[in-house]
């Protein structure tokens, strides 16, 4: 349950920053996170998932901040 | 114009997009040649993270100690509530099976597997009073006539009708029911007849010594005890007294019934004789542990009087 309370809080805060700052900076602090806790090992799952997200973000995000800006001219 | 300016956005933004993703995984190639070296450097890089980590881990300092004392607290609360709810749960169903198989030994005899036990699945006041419908028929052994049994020798009427799969059973206590009966205490025998929602009473002359707790037996029936005289009714002016006999449990709480393999017997008075003889003789019977030792202090007493 306390995992699953960080993952949701983990996620909210990427999703936000995804949204306000964009998320490539979040491939170094990935690459970070897989180097201490050693997942270059094996598979460096938090930096895949980073790097596909980036990914998905960038041609998502411009998207949704024209629509958010839309709606705010029109509002 | 929004259309035009979306898309040269969308253009100019996907070869950068392209770019990060390939240095991304250029530098993950890298990770992959030369872990240890991407691994020293988020050490370093995450060294305060990780010190701050270690100190709320380890830490004996206020703040530190109170967090985690209320995590530990709460998680400790949480998992003893859970061993209490699984425990209280179990000890009730094994308290209930527990509880459940004595009586239905009990109520078979235990050793003896001369009875065939039978949930209730009719009674008043689906069906006239003093009537109760049993899951059981001729499939299972039952026999019309078969006594029925609620306790080891508590019985409490007979089958009176039979179908493969049910049947019904005729309390004693169903109105214009006549059985002979004997009623110690008083040491008579009597008619006992039915006299409807879930009582029977026995008549018998002014003059006997009836008492409200006399026993009621059925003799032709063995073991047959019905139940006890509940209230007696005695006028003075009138030729016979009458003793009431409630059943021992109330037949809306009856669920389960022992029926007698066997039918019973037409017996003959010789046969009745006998069994009230033993009823007799039984009531004489002292308790075992008290006449060993009334016969011990007779024996020394004598002893000690020989050797003065």
């Amino acid at each position: 349950m306390v995992i699953q309370n960080h993952l949701l809080l983990a996620f909210l805060l990427v999703l936000v920053f995804t949204f306000r700052q964009g998320a490539v900076l979040l491939i170094p602090l990935a690459f970070f996170i897989d180097g201490y806790f050693g997942a270059f090992q094996a598979i460096p799952t938090i930096t895949l998932f980073t790097i596909t997200w980036y990914a998905f973000s960038a041609i998502a995000r411009p998207q949704l901040l024209m629509q958010y800006k839309a709606y705010g001219e029109t509002a | 114009m929004k259309l035009h300016s979306r898309h040269n956005f969308k253009s100019a933004k996907q070869p950068r997009v392209l770019r990060v993703v390939l240095i991304a995984l250029a530098f993950l190639v890298l990770a992959y040649i030369a872990p240890k070296v991407f691994e020293g450097v988020s050490r370093v890089v995450l060294y305060p993270v990780h010190a701050t980590h270690e100190w709320f881990r380890t830490s004996q300092a206020r703040l530190p100690l109170y967090l985690k004392g209320q995590a530990d607290l709460i998680r400790r609360i949480s998992d003893l509530e859970n061993e209490l709810a699984i425990a209280s749960g179990t000890d009730l169903t094994t308290q209930r099976l527990y509880e459940e198989n004595v009586w239905l030994r009990q109520l078979l005899g235990v050793d003896e597997n001369a009875r065939i036990a039978a949930a209730v699945i009719a009674r008043p006041t689906e069906l006239p009073y003093d009537l109760l419908q049993i899951d059981k028929g001729s499939n299972d052994g039952i026999k019309e006539g078969a006594p029925v049994y609620i306790g080891v020798d508590n019985v409490i009427g007979v089958v009176s009708h039979v179908t493969p799969t049910y049947a019904f059973i005729q309390l004693f206590t169903t109105p214009g029911f006549t059985v002979t009966a004997f009623i110690s205490g008083a040491d008579v025998v009597a008619t006992m007849e039915g006299y409807g929602g879930g009582i029977a009473r026995v008549r018998v002359p002014q003059g006997i010594p009836l008492a409200v707790g006399n026993l009621v037996y059925i003799p032709g029936i063995n073991p047959g005890v019905f139940g006890r005289i509940e209230y007696l009714e005695n006028r003075p002016s009138q030729p016979e007294q009458y003793g009431y006999i409630a059943l021992p449990k109330s037949v809306l709480g009856i669920h389960y019934v022992a029926v007698a393999k066997d039918t019973i017997a037409p017996s003959q008075p010789p046969v009745i004789e006998e069994r009230i003889k033993k009823i007799l003789t039984e009531a004489l019977i002292i308790d075992t542990g008290t006449l060993n030792l009334a016969s011990t202090t007779i024996v020394s007493t004598s002893t000690a009087t020989t050797t003065n």
